[in-house]
């Protein structure tokens, strides 16, 4: 789902990446509609099927059955969200499926000669991907956050950025220590002198956590570190070292890498910080928007995490993405 | 660049000096420090409702601070400063048809895109080139064509440059370029532009053909059965200060509104965002006979407050020196 046209009325023939199911059955040309068993399947991760449901598709021409608009989700939230809530598009809940990148689209149509015709079909058109490691900042020997914590971060900026048909490839799971003169309760990420400049001590923990992860210089870098301040007084849920911002060259090592706070820590914030690492730049008025200022704590369908066309073609052609 | 999640010490941070050196600001002056935080928001901890509440104030009251900032010399043809303050700029400035054009900032804007025109970035050129394709001219083309040549791995930005030179070539040759939707910004990936006026008629004297077109549009239905004459009519000044159009109105039974034009954009309200032409146009779609309405006077017009405020301290002082005076001659 795109564009957030889930409040628009039949929200689900408005996108632009909604698809149809066409069946031609010669057998069936007085037929008034046919029946196709509709399914997702993930080849590892069988949270993201969507269970097998029936649809009828009416007749368009004599032998010729289409189906109403359908469209593919990438999380439980959009798959299962409450059409009494938020619902115009009737029947949605039979018309979205829960897939993934790599999921396939399933079908099953018993013909007028009897014979069962199974279908799939790939999720994704184009598929490029970014990979990304994660290192967690230690201090006197105790990670800011679990593993697990850290982990969700990366599968949900999966399910992100499947709108984007980028799958986020997860490198290596690291753990660095606080560099000794960092005070990690006072650091800042903004140079004192210069707000287009990084500080010594967000240098410091950059290079530390790319020191430590393994997977190569393309990867952007997800690091976890207890709390985050962009200056002295403003504390945030992350900030990107993005290279549109921080154009001094002793910055260039740095650049394009992602501070996580730990305490701060919401369910899209690598998700968003991870579209500034690839380059979009500005954030969005609309709350709907993943690339809206303010972090959610929810994940539900209206909150923010959409993208605009515009921010998928910026994501899809940057460096980062191969 | 950051989500914030904190409500945060903003006013702290804008004003303290050893934070931000050349980037702070008297806290009496609030355009600059609005300016200031929208172009540093992707940085600063802002509260998504004060950056909102930013963006819906800023307006013509901002533009020195605007010019300002494009004339940083620390930052020159910054990419990122530029996309930011042009963006606000076009929505502030560039959809106002009351408006030349700021001659500084397209001064700045063509010095900006001339900068960049070898090897841009196109994610931080398109609102400088919507920007000049809205109030340029005639010697702005050849930088527009250059860019509208130049190869893009981003489609929405390739439209940015071709969509910019289709429409200053069309207000060149003097055309009216017509689409009254709500939203007045150029929407690149539905090649829909809002009302921009022929050069010619970039000024206060744009407000008199958009109500010409409007009465033209709800009379013949649709923008493409308009007669060409229309869409290419001129308006100017009489002596008088009266409007006068190149095509006689009557013949196609129109009706030159009578209000009075707006106030020069620089000099207009200052919160003024959009074009707000009077509401005396002919009504749509409908046979009445067109009724012309007094608009309410610009604020320019208005009763200036301070020469009241003056006449009353002074008769206030007097008021007291007769007290004094009289309670003197007092035994």
């Amino acid at each position: 789902m795109t564009n957030a046209v889930f409040r628009r009325s039949e929200f689900i023939s408005a996108d632009a990446d909604r698809f149809r199911v066409r069946v031609t059955d010669e057998r069936r040309a007085d037929a008034e509609s046919v029946e196709v068993a509709l399914w997702t399947e993930h080849p590892g991760d069988s949270t993201y099927n969507a269970v097998s449901r029936v649809m009828t598709l009416p007749r368009v021409s004599p032998g010729v059955f289409v189906s109403t608009n359908l469209l593919l989700v990438s999380d439980w939230d959009d798959a299962h969200f409450d059409t009494t809530v938020y619902g115009v598009a009737p029947d949605s809940t039979n018309r979205l499926f829960l897939s993934q990148l790599s999921s396939s689209v399933c079908g099953s149509y018993v013909d007028g000669w009897g014979q069962t015709n199974v279908f799939s079909a790939p999720v994704g058109v184009d598929v490029k991907s970014v990979g990304v490691d994660v290192a967690i900042m230690r201090t006197n020997g105790v990670a800011c956050i679990d593993t697990l914590s850290a982990l969700v971060q990366v599968t949900l900026a999966k399910e992100r950025f499947a709108q984007a048909n980028i799958t986020v490839e997860m490198g290596s799971l690291v753990f660095f220590d606080a560099p000794p003169q960092v005070d990690v309760d006072n650091w800042h990420v903004v140079s004192t002198n210069n707000p287009r400049m990084l500080s010594p001590d967000a240098r410091s923990v950059v290079h530390e956590a790319l020191a430590s992860v393994t997977n190569g210089a393309s990867n952007r870098c997800l690091i976890f570190v207890p709390g985050i301040r962009s200056t002295q007084t403003a504390e945030v849920a992350g900030h990107t070292t993005a290279s549109y911002w921080y154009t001094n060259p002793l910055d260039a090592p740095y650049t394009d890498h992602c501070l996580i706070s730990a305490r701060l820590i919401a369910p899209f914030v690598s998700a968003h910080e991870i579209c500034h690492a690839l380059g979009v730049p500005y954030h969005e008025t609309e709350r709907c928007n993943l690339m809206f200022s303010t972090a959610e704590y929810f994940m539900d369908v209206c909150n923010s995490k959409r993208l605009k066309t515009g921010q998928l073609k910026t994501l899809r052609s940057g460096e980062h993405v191969q | 660049m950051k989500k914030s999640l904190l409500a945060a010490s903003v006013i702290h941070f804008l004003f303290c000096p050893s934070a931000w050196g050349v980037f702070s600001f008297p806290q009496e002056d609030e355009t600059m420090a609005r300016v200031q935080r929208l172009l540093m928001t992707s940085v600063m901890e802002l509260p998504a409702e004060q950056w909102l509440a930013d963006r819906a104030a800023t307006g013509y009251q901002d533009m020195p601070a605007y010019k300002k900032f494009l004339e940083d010399k620390d930052y020159p043809y910054d990419n990122y400063t530029y996309r930011t303050l042009t963006e606000l700029i076009s929505r502030i400035d560039g959809s106002n048809m009351h408006s030349t054009g700021d001659a500084d900032i397209i001064r700045l804007t063509r010095e900006f895109l001339v900068s960049k025109s070898d090897n841009p970035d196109w994610r931080f050129v398109d609102y400088s080139l919507l920007y000049l394709s809205q109030k340029g001219d005639a010697g702005d083309l050849p930088l527009l064509e250059k860019y509208a040549e130049l190869p893009s791995k981003l489609d929405f930005a390739k439209n940015a440059g071709l969509e910019s030179l289709r429409i200053l070539k069309a207000r060149v040759s003097g055309t009216n370029v017509l689409s009254f939707l709500e939203d007045r910004d150029y929407c690149w990936s539905t090649n829909a532009p809002p009302f921009l006026p022929s050069v010619a008629n970039t000024g206060p004297q744009a407000v008199y053909v958009y109500d010409l077109l409007k009465q033209a549009l709800a009379k013949y239905g649709d923008a493409t059965n308009l007669p060409p004459e229309l869409v290419t009519m001129t308006v100017s000044f009489d002596a008088d200060g009266k409007p006068v159009c190149s095509v006689d109105p009557a013949k196609y039974g129109l009706v030159m509104p009578d209000f009075p034009p707006p106030p020069p954009a620089f000099t207009n309200e200052p919160a003024l965002t959009e074009p707000q032409a009077p509401t005396n146009n002919v009504p749509e779609k409908t046979e009445a006979p067109h009724i012309a309405e007094t608009p309410a006077a610009p604020p320019s017009q208005k009763r200036p407050v301070a020469p009241l405020a003056v006449g009353v301290g002074a008769g206030i002082f007097v008021a007291l020196l007769l007290w004094r005076g009289l309670r003197k001659r007092k035994p």
